[in-house]
């Protein structure tokens, strides 16, 4: 008897699955036929693909899937969301500091450049100067 | 003209950086370090420019031994060199956050590209380092052409070779390459055409300055000759 509920149990897991995946079927059948090619794919390819993930795709995917795990699960979505905003926080800021510098320093280059232009031909208008004087 | 050119350059600008920070998307999988992008492959092109410019005014000069056209060709490499010095800035600025390191020796364009940036840091070099105006000329023009000779390779780079670790190239590269939003594609030209007026502007300021200051050295070498 014990076995025969284990089984049950096991079995219901993928059939769970498949009611969230049948109900974003419904509301977006081209999102759930990206979804069912993403599951199919290798490692490599499926990698490739999370880039064809729109922010609200991700979002609609997210929300049904957390809503087919019962309660206790809940809060293992919390840490793992948790987790994920401090890692993409850092790397957003690690980026934005690198692009920063290279727009400054960039910028600072050909400002530095069109100051001695102007400096040495300011320089060049004195001689002139004072070769007209002369 | 120039004072409406210049002020076109300004209004560029503005919208140039405008678009950049305000109205592109971010990439999906680079984030905001993409947006190096818009900085790094326009001063890339600007560079080529400068240094086909003065690749055309070295074989001129070498044809008319017109001292003009050296000081248009001088003035035009002296430019793309800082141009590329910038590349070399925000690239490895680009890469970091990206790869995970700022170099990979093992990168064709890479490689091809420093090639390029030290053969006409020589350039400089060359000129800095020769009084003989005639001969400096005849030096630099065909340092120039040289150096010219490394821009088609660094542009064919990532086609030749299929390097791994650079990004696609933005315009006629392979199957899935170049910007599929229509904002990064204004926004980057837009920026072509900003980087390519203040190049334009600059190379043209710095060519007068080498004008008129061989014609100083010439009349204060007459002035000393008279003296004597």
């Amino acid at each position: 008897m014990r076995k025969f509920i284990t089984m049950v149990i096991l079995f219901s897991i993928p059939l769970f699955a498949q009611d969230w995946q049948a109900d974003l079927r419904k509301e977006n059948p081209k999102l759930a036929k990206l979804l069912d090619q993403f599951m199919q794919a290798d490692t490599a390819e499926a990698k490739q693909m999370l880039a064809k993930f729109t922010n609200d795709d991700l979002e609609l995917i997210w929300s049904y899937y957390k809503a087919s795990k019962p309660t206790k699960e809940q809060r293992y979505f919390w840490l793992i969301e948790e987790h994920e905003y401090r890692k993409a926080d850092g790397i957003a800021s690690e980026r934005l500091k690198y692009a920063f510098w290279a727009v400054l320093l960039l910028m600072l280059l050909i400002l530095v450049y069109t100051a001695r232009i102007y400096k040495s031909q300011m320089a060049l208008e004195k001689e002139i100067e004072q070769l007209k004087n002369k | 003209m120039t004072q409406i050119l210049l002020w076109l350059n300004g209004f560029l600008w503005f919208l140039f950086f405008y678009m950049v920070f305000f109205v592109v998307p971010s990439d999906a999988a680079q984030g905001v370090a993409q947006r190096i992008f818009y900085f790094h492959v326009p001063t890339a092109w600007v560079s080529f420019t400068a240094f086909t410019v003065s690749f055309i005014a070295s074989i001129r000069y070498l044809k008319k031994r017109d001292l003009q056209l050296d000081k248009l060709a001088a003035a035009y490499a002296v430019t793309g060199w800082i141009f590329t010095t910038g590349v070399m800035i925000t690239g490895p600025l680009w890469a970091k956050p990206i790869w995970g390191d700022f170099w990979n020796w093992s990168d064709q364009r890479l490689m091809s590209f420093f090639v390029l940036w030290l053969l006409f840091a020589a350039y400089g070099l060359l000129r800095f380092s020769m009084p003989d105006s005639e001969k400096r000329a005849r030096f630099s023009a065909v340092l120039a052409i040289l150096g010219f000779l490394n821009v088609p390779l660094v542009y064919a780079a990532i086609r030749i070779w299929n390097t791994p670790s650079h990004p696609a190239a933005v315009i006629a590269g392979k199957k899935g390459s170049g910007l599929k939003d229509p904002t990064m594609l204004w926004t980057f030209f837009i920026g072509v055409i900003a980087f390519h007026f203040l190049m334009w502007a600059l190379a043209r300021a710095l060519k007068t300055y080498y004008i008129q200051k061989s014609t100083v050295e010439q009349q204060i070498w007459k002035n000393e000759f008279k003296g004597e």
